[in-house]
This record gives C-alpha cells, sequence and structure tokens, in this order.
C-alpha cells in the first residue's frame, strides 16, 4: 500500500513537473491591434483608475487625505465630462503597508479584463518592478526611492527621488548659508529612520555630492527605530555633534514622535529641522500641533493650501479648497496630504488625457500610456506645480524648497530642477541590464 | 467497510502505517491532487496567486506545527526563520549565480542550523520564556540582514531576487510558481504525517506531554528539542527561499513579527497538533481575508463611508475576532471539530 502511494506521488509530481511547459512557459501572444479604418471609434464604458495604496498600518495617515483628494478629483473631472465624454472611476486596493498583500492586490488588478492602463502604488513599488516590466503596466507612484526607478523600469514616480530632493536641499542649503554664514562651515546631521526611505536620503551619492559643496559638512549619520513613540535618547545622541541643521524623512507617527521628542528634549529651536516630502504634512500637524513644525524646510513638489476662509495663492489651489470644502472632510484631512493627492491624480489622468490626444481611442493602452509619461518632459498641474522627466529617467526632476509658517507650506523659491543622483553603477553607459536579471532590450 | 462505519482493525504492523485505510479515501486523495495539479488550467492568475501565497504560509506553519502542536515547544520566529531561508537562497542566486535548486536546499539547511542556535534555550526554559527567546531570533535576525554586510543583503533597501529557471526557461507566472510551490506543499505534508508516526514523532510527543517523563524513559530532550527546531526550521527555511522567488524583490521588514503572529494564528485556528489543521487554519484565514477584501467596498456604500474606509479596518478585524472566537468556543481548533463530525457520521444514528 505504501508503495502505491510513492507511485501515484511520483506520477503526480511529473504531471506537475510537465504542466508548467505547457502553461507557465507558453510564449505571449502577440497583441492583435484592432482596425484602423473603422469610421466610429469605440470608446470604453469608463476609464479606471487602479490604486494599491497602504490604506491601514503605519502610512494610513497619510495615505487617507489622499484617498479622499482623488475620489473628489474624479467626482470633479466627471462632472466636467470625464475624459472626453469617458467617465473616470477609481478603484482601491490596501497593502496594508504588507508586501505580500500588495503582491497579491496586484496579481487581481493585472488579470482585469480591460487591462489596466496604469496602476498606482503608494510605496514599495519596487517589489512589483519585474512584474510591471513583464505585464507592461505602468506603474504610478508618489513615495519614490532610489530602488524602485534604478534602473528604469515601468514605475514612474510623481516626485524626484529622495537622494535628488535631498540634494536640491543642498544646493539651497549651501547658497543660502554663503549668504548668512559666509565664514563658516554648515554642520549638518542626518537624522531619519531606518528603513530604505531613510537610508536613501543619506546615501553614498548624496554624500559624494556633498563633498562637491564647501560650506556643508556632514557632522552625523543617524537612524531611529520608524516605530519608536519616543527619540529622546537619539535625539541627544545625534545633538553631541552640535550640527546647524537636522535633515531626514519625519513621517507620519514616526514624523510625529521626532517633532514631539525634539520638543522635550529641548532642542526645538536650537537646530533648524529640514525634512524631505512628507515632513510638513497635515498628518503630522494634526498629530504634534502647528508650533511644532514652525520654520521647517524641505524640498517638495507640492505646497498645501491656505487655512479655510483665507484666499489661496492660485486658481487651482482655489479649486482645490472648495472641492475640500464641498465634500465635508474633516478638517484633520485640510493640508499638504490632500493636495499632493490630488496632484498626483492630476498627473496621472492627464497622462492618460494626454496619451487619448496623442494616440486616440484606438490605441490607448498601457504602452501607450507609458510612452506618454516618459516623454512627458513638463506638464502643468492645475497651475501649482509641475511634471517632468529626463531622457532615461522615470521620475520628476522639478521641485520648490518649502517652507511651513503659520500653518502653510509655502515655497520659498520658484521651481527647481533637482540634480540628478543616480547610483553610480547606473551613470556608466553600458549597463548590463541582462545580467542583472532583466529581459532583454526592455530598456532603450 | 469502504467507509468505515463499524470500525476498521489492524491486523499486522504493517496496516497500523497505513496513511489511506479505505478505497473511498484513496478516491479522495487522487482527486484531490488531480484537482490541486491541473487548478492553473482552468484558475485565473490572480487566484493561483493567492493560492501561492497560501502554499509558502502553509509550508511555513507546517513547520511550525511540527515544533509546537508535536514537540511542544513555543515560537514567535517563524517569520525570522523564513528571512534566512529566502536571504540566503537570494544571495545564492544572485550573488553565486548557483542555481535555485541547489540554493533551496541549502537554504533549508542555514536555516536549519540558525534554528539550532535560537532553539539552544528551549534546554533551559520552557512556554513563554522560550517564545521571548524565540522572539529575540524575530527581532535581530531581520535587523542583521537590515544593517550588517549590506553590499550583499542590500540592506534596508532590499535586493531583487533573479527568478527560477527550468532549463532556461524563466518560472515567473504564477502557474509555474503553484506547481513548484504546492508540489513541496505535498511533499511537507507527506513528511510531516510520517513524522509523527516515526520514532522520532512519537519522541516528540511524548516530550510534549511530559518531558520529565520522557527523560525517564530515556528519550534524550536536548537531541528531540533542538531535532524540532531544526525541522522546524527546515520548513520555514524552504518557505523562505519559495518566498524570494515568489516576490522577487526581499527587504528585512517583510519578515515582520506580524507574520510570526499570523502564523501562530493560524495554527491556533486550525488546531495544534493536526496536519489537517494547518491546512484548515491557513487556507480558511486566508479565504476569510480575501472575503474580508471582496465584500468591503459593498459593505462601505451599504454603510455610506467614503470609498476605501471600511476595506482597510474590516479584514484585521475580521482575523482578531475568528482568533478570539477559536479561543472561547474551540480552542482545539477546527481539525478537532472535524474530527468530531467524522465521529458523529461514523456512529448515526447512534449517539456513541
Amino acid at each position: 500500500m505504501k508503495s502505491k502511494i510513492h507511485i501515484i506521488l511520483a506520477c503526480l509530481m511529473l504531471m506537475a513537473l510537465l504542466i508548467p511547459v505547457i502553461v507557465g512557459c507558453t510564449p505571449a501572444k502577440e497583441s492583435i491591434s484592432a482596425p484602423t479604418t473603422t469610421p466610429e471609434v469605440k470608446k470604453p464604458k469608463e476609464i479606471v483608475i487602479y490604486a494599491i495604496h497602504d490604506m491601514s498600518g503605519p502610512m494610513s495617515v497619510s495615505t487617507m487625505p489622499t484617498v479622499a483628494a482623488s475620489e473628489d478629483l474624479v467626482k470633479y473631472l466627471n462632472s466636467k465630462g470625464g475624459i472626453d465624454g469617458v467617465p473616470l472611476r477609481m478603484e482601491w486596493h490596501d497593502t496594508r503597508g504588507d508586501k505580500a498583500v500588495l503582491i497579491t492586490e496586484y496579481a487581481k488588478v493585472r488579470e482585469i479584463t480591460p487591462k489596466p492602463l496604469t496602476v498606482g502604488v503608494y510605496s514599495s513599488a519596487d517589489a512589483l518592478a519585474a512584474r510591471f516590466v513583464e505585464d507592461q503596466i505602468p506603474c504610478n507612484t508618489t513615495s519614490v526611492s532610489t530602488s524602485m526607478v534604478w534602473p528604469p523600469s515601468w514605475i514612474i514616480g510623481v516626485s524626484g527621488t529622495y537622494p535628488d530632493l535631498t540634494c536640491t536641499f543642498i544646493d539651497w542649503l549651501s547658497a543660502e548659508w554663503a549668504k548668512t554664514n559666509p565664514d563658516r562651515k554648515c554642520r549638518l546631521a542626518f537624522f531619519g529612520p531606518d528603513i530604505y526611505v531613510g537610508h536613501d536620503c543619506a546615501s553614498p551619492e548624496v554624500m559624494e555630492y556633498i563633498k562637491t559643496k564647501p560650506n556643508i559638512e556632514v557632522v552625523a549619520t543617524e537612524y531611529f527605530d520608524f516605530r519608536a513613540l519616543d527619540l529622546s535618547s537619539d535625539i541627544l545622541r545625534v545633538m553631541q555633534s552640535n550640527p546647524d541643521y537636522l535633515y531626514g524623512f519625519y513621517f507620519a507617527s514616526s514624523g510625529a514622535a521626532f517633532y514631539k521628542s525634539l520638543k522635550a528634549s529641548g532642542f526645538q529651536g536650537k537646530v533648524k529641522v529640514a525634512t524631505v516630502l512628507w515632513g510638513m504634512q497635515s498628518d503630522i500637524v494634526n498629530l504634534v500641533g502647528k508650533e511644532a513644525l514652525e520654520g521647517v524646510v524641505g524640498p517638495f513638489h507640492v505646497p498645501s493650501f491656505k487655512p479655510k476662509g483665507q484666499k489661496q495663492d492660485n486658481e487651482g489651489m482655489e479649486l482645490i479648497s472648495q472641492l475640500f470644502d464641498q465634500n465635508n472632510h474633516p478638517e484633520t484631512y485640510r493640508g499638504g496630504s490632500y493636495v499632493s493627492g490630488m496632484l498626483y491624480y492630476y498627473w496621472v489622468i492627464g497622462i492618460i488625457q494626454k496619451a487619448v490626444k496623442d494616440y486616440g481611442w484606438d490605441k490607448l493602452d498601457s504602452v501607450a500610456v507609458y510612452k506618454t509619461f516618459i516623454n512627458t518632459r513638463d506638464l502643468d498641474l492645475g497651475g501649482i506645480s509641475r511634471w517632468g522627466c529626463t531622457e532615461g529617467t522615470r521620475y520628476n526632476n522639478k521641485c520648490f524648497m518649502m517652507k511651513y509658517e503659520n500653518g502653510v507650506t509655502i515655497p520659498i523659491t520658484g521651481t527647481l530642477t533637482s540634480p540628478d543622483i543616480r547610483p553610480a553603477k547606473f551613470r556608466t553607459a553600458e549597463y548590463n541590464w541582462k545580467a542583472a536579471g532583466w529581459p532583454e532590450g526592455y530598456f532603450k | 467497510m469502504v467507509n468505515r462505519p463499524c470500525g476498521f482493525f489492524n491486523e499486522s504492523y504493517a496496516q497500523e502505517f497505513i496513511i489511506v485505510r479505505t478505497p473511498t479515501q484513496w478516491v479522495f486523495l487522487i482527486g484531490a491532487l488531480v484537482f490541486l495539479f491541473t487548478m492553473p488550467l482552468y484558475v485565473s492568475g490572480s487566484i493561483l496567486n493567492i493560492a501561492n501565497y497560501a502554499g509558502i504560509v502553509i509550508i511555513a506553519v507546517l513547520g511550525l506545527h511540527i515544533l509546537m502542536g508535536y514537540c511542544g515547544q513555543m515560537s514567535i520566529g517563524q517569520s525570522a526563520f523564513m528571512a534566512v531561508g529566502a536571504y540566503t537562497s537570494a544571495i545564492l542566486v544572485r550573488e553565486l549565480g548557483i542555481s535555485f535548486w541547489v540554493a533551496l536546499p541549502f537554504a533549508a539547511l542555514v536555516t536549519g542550523i540558525v534554528g539550532i542556535i535560537v532553539g539552544l534555550p528551549s534546554l533551559r526554559v520552557k512556554g513563554f520564556y522560550l517564545m521571548m527567546s524565540t522572539l529575540a531570533a524575530q527581532i535581530i535576525i531581520p535587523w542583521i540582514f537590515g544593517h550588517a554586510w549590506q553590499e550583499v543583503t542590500g540592506g534596508i533597501m532590499g535586493i531583487d531576487v533573479p527568478s527560477i529557471k527550468f532549463f532556461d526557461i524563466p518560472l515567473t507566472s504564477p502557474a509555474s510558481m503553484f506547481l513548484l510551490i504546492w508540489i513541496i506543499v505535498v511533499l511537507g505534508t507527506y513528511f510531516s504525517i510520517n513524522l509523527r508516526r516515526s520514532h522520532t514523532g512519537r519522541a516528540f510527543i511524548a516530550i510534549r506531554d511530559n518531558d520529565l517523563a520522557a527523560e525517564l524513559m530515556g528519550i534524550s530532550l536536548m537531541r528531540y528539542k533542538l531535532l524540532a527546531f531544526f525541522i522546524c526550521s527546515l520548513y520555514a527555511g524552504v518557505a523562505g527561499a519559495l518566498w524570494s522567488e515568489w516576490t522577487r524583490f526581499l527587504t528585512p521588514e517583510q519578515f515582520n513579527i506580524s507574520n510570526s503572529v499570523l502564523f501562530l494564528g493560524m495554527l491556533i485556528v486550525g488546531g495544534l497538533g493536526s496536519n489537517a489543521g494547518v491546512f484548515m487554519g491557513c487556507i480558511s484565514l486566508i479565504i476569510l481575508d480575501e472575503l474580508a477584501k471582496f465584500i468591503a467596498p459593498g459593505l462601505g456604500n451599504l454603510l455610506g463611508m467614503p470609498p476605501g474606509t471600511v476595506a482597510p479596518a474590516i479584514a484585521p478585524f475580521v482575523f482578531g475576532i475568528v482568533i478570539l472566537l477559536f479561543l472561547i468556543f474551540e480552542p482545539r481548533g477546527m481539525a478537532h471539530r472535524w474530527e468530531q463530525f467524522k465521529l458523529s457520521y461514523r456512529l448515526n444514528p447512534f449517539s456513541y
């Protein structure tokens, strides 16, 4: 009897080993394009924008205003006729901040017919980088780490990478410091969470870049536990190096822990704070209060709107403010996260709209959208910000330097072009894509 | 006789060792295996992908089941052991160009050795104290992968993992991964079932029931406790190596304590000490999770909640409630309930 089991199991194993050859390894079918001679171009019933976001977990405080903003945007655009009369719809998938869930949720999205034009992934898109290439689905993302966009793939970032943004800050700091303190170097300490974004801000390439600035000296590079609720001892440690500026990624609950601990340890106001991207957002303000962030500077591509009742700086911001009020969101959502969420999907929809214009409805597919993404050099985002990538890069190279003042983040510079701080190995022209595990010829 | 309504009496030692006893069981087994291995022909890629995740989780939980269910040793570090397997396999494939088929057993072996080291405190401490020592491993191991030898591990930033090749054909589709993972699940289950009936398995159970009595009977506690940790970690190593190929991107944060707790929860819901319970616990919780995601948007509309607000809340809520209900009403898990159902079916119409 026992040997029977062995024989049956062996047969099944053999069968199972042969099935991949039949099922898994069958070459992909060539796509057949619709005849172009059809006089009436058939438009789709709707355009679905798929978004796989960290809607729960440690980043959710920042994500939920984004969700609200994009729904408001879609509602508004649909009231104006959508894209050429075709309505838009958002479809949400939650990752819970878990990569396994991200992968299974993406597997569901990629199976949908018609094939998604683009998929939004809030963070950790790098876990799917190879899959986006294989499936030929462009991914749009908002939190852009180096590993997401290098080597360049089908992941496209609404903002710059953390090293690019950090070096934009370095440029600004160097120029400002030269004006105010020409006699001595600025003592800069990197102090960020011990996760990939924290390390990305102080990458070896960033350190190399800082060496080109004679008036900036890095005096410390320290990391803290992303989930820690109190950072007093970490702050004491980094403050021993007597920095003029603390720079890091003060995000969501870890950002709140940072600002609270800075105040508790008596260093608030004694050291200047700069933070990349999300560290000046409404979610942090809600947790620690406006005063804690007063005077914080940092590079970002989106300002926030002014408090309720105040006149906004431009028409785009005025509209966003109106949409916020019309949709009765909690006041805690009022801030940069809502605006950046709005502009994030304004960018995605803008690219789809451009793809429709450039390729037509009959040729609108994920490849057309991808090509539109990577060939867009300068796109106006509602008069508030701009988006554009360069040849060979897949992320925004434009941002402002921002300052948190009286409850809002305001641009203190015009639109800046970030320096290209790509990883050293991608600076060589002949990077061996195939050896790195990427399909041959995918990047030209 | 076919359905064993009145009992089945073994007449030889060989019969004692039979796993599949009746023709009905044979039909079900063969049917289930045929259904399983032909699934890629008629199931969508997204379902296969969930099945792939379930398969990897089952392998990890099978290891935990051997350690906790058979041998009675506590562990809350299974996710960290998976990290060892995942990184070992990924580094071997990526940095040394070794085939995944060689890297897989090597990763399992390395993880097994790490498991022995982590299991050493089991010789001195038991229960929650032992759990604390495995918790230490759960904290230390991912930290090491995030901070030590970063040029190889990729540190916090993570590393890409090249896809598996089968005679130069990359196995990247959900279907091919499904077959690979589920072959290993079947083999792992077969080994686990047989282990229980072996000398080693009986020694494990003796230690679980009363370690002092087991020692008095001549069972070496050191040998068998460490062996249990070795086998548990071996499974975790295999699960980790498969995980690395399934995700094709590794970061230390993937192997967090939440996953270890989840594995433990699956084992509790399924029933400690039962192979069938491992499958029941893992599959039911994963299906429940998917159902929660499926009904969440509709539920949100029904309750008039803004889009995207119910979905994040409902799945963790359901998971918590299920664990709570099982701990209160059926602490011996689904497997026990299934055994009771079978027993009542056999005895029907009599009550005993």
